[in-house]
């Protein structure tokens, strides 16, 4: 990305967030300044879920023809809709604590949304625990494809079963139904246009660093000592006691 | 409700305790090896998944008589109670094939397979929770229909992931390769 182009992107973050501060209070809330949480709250939520649906698309292409880029891809997504899964977990909290005075509510969306966060978590956990890297991303690609049934189901379809909408107080279909005015619709959609800018950035980023610690980390495993290419299959010696050494 | 939460949570913990062993103590005692060598892998797979499957849906099965009876909670709708319990514990079993197949040649893979299991295994939880509690007379039919569907649905998307999973994974014989060859001067890609 050039220079120009990070200007940009740090102006539109800037008008965005000082329009953000200048549009009206929300009506109905028990702060009323704090309505500008879902500026944050809304597109990190939509983000996250689109990148959880990346990885396991990245992973399904993993699976079919491996390569770097794809594996890179799917981690990237993971690592990054995990970090916004958190932001949006603690935007929620924070509103949680000012709307209905307790930090934890135990509201039935937090407590899927708490479990979308564990899922992804696993996937990390998943992902440290082989030390052999096509193992590890093979394992994670499934991982990331089986995780996203309960993922969907966790995010979009048991907040509408009928017996969590009749207890939990978590605003559902405001943006569907339309209960927005427009300040608050620039606002949204600005935001997530912007925040999701920043995330291609911090995305190319990563997978870009990822590419290269795979380039340092198998640098010399393809070549002979004679620093030739290593026909396919090849089997070194190697030494499992100093008697083989002589 | 919190006689259909703890039944869940007693049918999660034994299937927890239970389908894990069926794949990863034969890994550790090398017979899985020799399994996995003779035999496809997808359909090793999904013979072990139907082991556990059966062996959960009949534990859950004879432990919703148990319950009944210890708990003493009457049972308003048996034709809620029993496929519920039954469909949980075929589900639960079949959602842990999957992940205990998957962290099977894992570092601390018995600590892993229960992490990884667990999220995937919450809204089974709720997914009880939503049945079970009509079954002891609280909720609408309604919502017990939607969570026994999605109780269903649960316990057969496994069975289709799980043979392609194995055959991705568990071939060894294939063997998991790194594809980049090496180009002519010796450099990866």
């Amino acid at each position: 990305m050039k220079a120009s182009s990070h200007i940009a992107l740090g102006i539109a973050v800037a008008a965005m967030l000082v329009y953000n501060m200048m549009v009206p209070n929300g009506a109905g809330f028990q702060d009323p300044f704090l309505a500008r949480i879902m500026f944050t709250h809304v597109p990190s939520a939509m983000i996250c879920s689109i990148l959880f649906i990346l990885s396991a698309w990245h992973g399904f292409k993993l699976l079919k023809n491996y390569n770097d880029l794809s594996s890179a891809k799917m981690h990237a997504h993971a690592e990054l809709g995990l970090l916004f899964a958190a932001l949006t977990m603690v935007t929620g909290m924070m509103f949680s604590q000012v709307q209905w005075g307790q930090w934890w509510h135990g509201d039935p969306r937090q407590v899927s949304f708490l479990l979308v966060l564990f899922l992804y978590g696993s996937l990390i956990a998943l992902r440290s625990a082989y030390p052999d890297q096509v193992r590890r991303d093979r394992n994670t690609a499934w991982y990331a494809i089986a995780a996203l049934l309960p993922g969907i189901f966790l995010t979009f379809v048991y907040p509408r079963l009928k017996f969590v909408e009749q207890t939990s107080l978590h605003p559902t279909n405001t943006i569907v139904e339309n209960q927005l005015d427009i300040y608050y619709k620039i606002g949204l959609y600005g935001s997530l246009v912007i925040l999701s800018f920043i995330v291609a950035q911090v995305f190319k980023l990563r997978v870009k660093t990822e590419l290269q610690s795979r380039t340092l980390e198998n640098y010399g495993n393809n070549q002979t000592d004679s620093r030739r290419p290593a026909t396919s299959g090849v089997v070194r010696p190697v030494a499992v006691s100093p008697n083989d050494n002589s | 409700m919190l006689a259909g939460g703890l039944y869940t949570l007693i049918i999660l913990f034994t299937a927890m305790t239970a389908v894990p062993r069926i794949f990863l103590a034969e890994e550790e005692q090398g017979t899985f090896d020799l399994v996995r060598q003779w035999g496809n892998c997808g359909a090793t797979w999904l013979g072990k998944a139907t082991f556990s499957a059966l062996h959960q849906g009949v534990t859950a099965f004879i432990l919703a008589f148990i319950f009944s009876g210890i708990a003493n909670r009457t049972v308003e709708n048996s034709f809620i109670f029993f496929p519920a319990a039954t469909l949980l514990g075929i589900a639960a079993a079949n959602v842990l094939s999957l992940t205990s197949s998957l962290v099977i040649t894992a570092n601390n893979r018995w600590v892993l397979a229960t992490v990884v299991a667990l999220p995937l295994l919450f809204p089974l939880l709720f997914l009880g929770i939503g049945s079970l509690r009509v079954a002891f007379g609280e909720g609408s039919l309604e919502g017990a229909y939607q969570s026994i569907a999605a109780l269903f649905a649960y316990a057969v998307i496994p069975l289709g992931l799980g043979p392609m999973l194995a055959e991705s994974l568990w071939n060894e014989r294939k063997g998991p390769t790194h594809p980049q060859k090496p180009t002519q001067n010796g450099e990866g890609k």
